[in-house]
């Protein structure tokens, strides 16, 4: 295992309200699964760090991410812009609720609709109200279904439980599937006996119960490793990386998930969890804490001209926010 | 209208081989928007900065390395790169045939319908010999220089090859315990369980729309016209204290309104 010390812990996705009848349930969201890229990291000639950053097309420099906004591209050539507040106007009925409006069989649900995978974690004392929706839907092993705004997105979500956490999965909507007609897939024809025999033999000898695990590693990283280490044995263009690389994305210490968990769900540790690098909205008082602390907060909250603000009119924002 | 198909490939079950057609089955309907810079509204695009010199890089001139966890950087040359690349293949091997269960969903990343080439016979004998095996097979194939892993299995009568991420990228909860606090009171159980009895339904994918793609281009068609938008800022809405109270409400309004 590679050492926790240094992890930054994952920011959440999203955050809002699940509600269940009445009962509203404080979550906040994170993504499930790891990042697909390999962690290669893009350097210079002389093994400095490069980092992707954002560019006027007209100035040509780089610019803060605060200064950017979202344009709508016009036949013209020229944009609509939309600004964050006003995208919330589309749907805010959605945008930070999650309305469980019914409860289906999870395995009705067919794995072409599946989309991404997220984790839901309590928010500010929703424990129990959390524990005893997991407990409801792992009991009928129903999952419930709900629309909702992430990023600009509507998304279809199914809510089940699973090990006593409520997971979030983003459904395709019907018309995001093509249908085989559409595709122009021939019509069902009775197949050749002689070939549908051979085919099935073929196949009850391939057959087996469970997947074999090296099968699910992916080859590409592991020729990767493979010559990362005959390079290190060789000390072959190996350097030390310079201070100012950024460590966060390394293999070594890819988001720790699970600390997440253990810091949002354990009662006990639950407020200790609330510290500054968790980003959490908490209930301590935000007068104590750093203005880098606040920032990110702010950061996690989406507010608005944060890079402008004061530490007091941080905390001013924030609160508004809550 | 016939799609374009993606790609051409021969699945390999055994000595059997299938030739097939891959077409997405999934498709993007989302709206998209162009980063501006706010002060002009000129387009941004992304390129790399050195971070100590502040010099701009294009990504050729960019160089390749491997960051271990000793913070040792192993520079990568191009021509070793192209040494670990897949070899080029047309072949989707299918190395294992599963219980449909044996790789759950989650694991699942994009689906893709299969279509038959040049052997229609082989393309309807697969089907029925899916159907009739009722198992999915796990395939490998590399496209595009990229290695794939894979699950075949059909939905609802046609063969969908459906790519997989890989292991390393799998969080696993095993080893996790259960979020743990004070016993869950029976009556406040009880409740929960009913609630969600008398919100069940089958599911029913067409029952859901998204509705948000429409209103955001009537916001934007509003915004070009020069009409005035709201802006808002919602809250969330914070957590229900009297749990008891709320669920036999709930219970309540839904048998009012039943």
């Amino acid at each position: 295992m590679p050492d926790t010390k240094n992890r930054r812990l994952p920011r959440p996705f999203w955050w809002g309200a699940i509600a269940f009848g009445l009962v509203n349930i404080p979550v906040k969201l994170y993504v499930a699964n790891r990042a697909r890229d390999l962690a290669l990291r893009l350097v210079s000639e002389a093994g400095t760090p490069l980092q992707r950053r954002y560019f006027c097309s007209a100035e040509d420099k780089p610019i803060a991410d605060d200064d950017i906004i979202r344009g709508f591209p016009l036949e013209d050539g020229t944009h609509v812009t939309l600004t964050e507040d006003e995208l919330a106007a589309v749907a805010p009925e959605k945008s930070r609720e999650i309305d469980l409006k019914s409860f289906v069989p999870t395995e009705q649900i067919a794995p072409i609709y599946f989309d991404k995978e997220y984790l839901l974690l309590p928010d500010k004392g929703s424990l129990k109200a959390y524990r005893l929706l997991a407990r409801a839907l792992h009991a009928q092993g129903r999952s419930g279904i709900a629309t909702f705004v992430l990023r600009d997105k509507e998304r279809l979500v199914a809510i089940s439980a699973h090990k006593g956490l409520l997971r979030a999965e983003t459904l395709r909507f019907h018309d995001e599937l093509r249908t085989p007609q559409e595709i122009g897939l021939p019509a069902p024809a009775s197949p050749d006996a002689g070939l549908e025999k051979s085919l099935r033999t073929a196949i009850d000898r391939l057959s087996e119960q469970e997947p074999q695990k090296k099968t699910l590693k992916n080859p590409y990283r592991l020729r990767l490793l493979q010559l990362v280490e005959k390079k290190l044995k060789a000390g072959e263009d190996v350097y030390t990386a310079p201070a100012s690389v950024d460590s966060e994305n390394a293999e070594a210490d890819v988001i720790d998930l699970m600390q997440v968990l253990k810091n949002r769900l354990g009662e006990k540790t639950q407020r200790r969890a609330s510290s500054e690098n968790d980003g959490d909205s908490g209930d301590g008082a935000l007068d104590s804490r750093s203005k880098a602390a606040l920032y990110r907060l702010a950061q996690d909250m989406e507010i608005e001209g944060r890079s402008r603000m004061s530490k007091r009119q941080l905390i001013e924002a924030i609160d508004r926010h809550r | 209208m016939t799609a374009r198909a993606l790609w051409k490939a021969v699945l390999a079950i055994g000595e059997a081989a299938v030739p097939v057609k891959l077409y997405a089955a999934a498709v993007d309907r989302s709206i998209h928007f162009r980063l501006l810079h706010e002060k002009d509204r000129a387009p941004v695009r992304q390129a790399l900065v050195d971070v100590d010199s502040g010099a701009a890089l294009t990504l050729a001139q960019a160089r390749r390395a491997y960051l271990t966890a000793q913070k040792d950087l192993v520079m990568l040359e191009a021509d070793e790169l192209e040494q670990i690349q897949p070899h080029p293949s047309r072949t989707i091997e299918l190395l294992q045939f599963l219980p449909p269960a044996a790789v759950d969903h989650r694991w699942y990343l994009r689906p893709y319908y299969l279509g038959p080439d040049s052997k229609p016979d082989a393309y309807h004998a697969l089907i029925a010999s899916l159907k009739r095996t009722d198992r999915v097979g796990l395939a490998r194939w590399v496209m595009r220089n990229k290695d794939y892993i894979g699950v075949l299995r059909l939905h609802r009568d046609y063969p969908v090859l459906f790519t997989l991420r890989y292991d390393e990228e799998m969080v696993s909860l095993s080893g996790f315990e259960a979020p743990s606090g004070a016993a869950l009171e029976d009556a406040e159980l009880k409740l929960a369980r009913q609630l969600v009895s008398m919100l069940s339904s089958e599911f029913d994918p067409q029952a859901y729309r998204d509705d948000y793609r429409q209103r955001l281009i009537e916001l934007i068609e509003t915004k070009r016209s020069g009409g005035k938008i709201r802006r808002l800022r919602p809250r969330a809405k914070s957590g229900t204290q009297d749990l008891r109270a709320s669920l036999s409400r709930s219970l309540k309004e839904i048998k009012r309104s039943a």
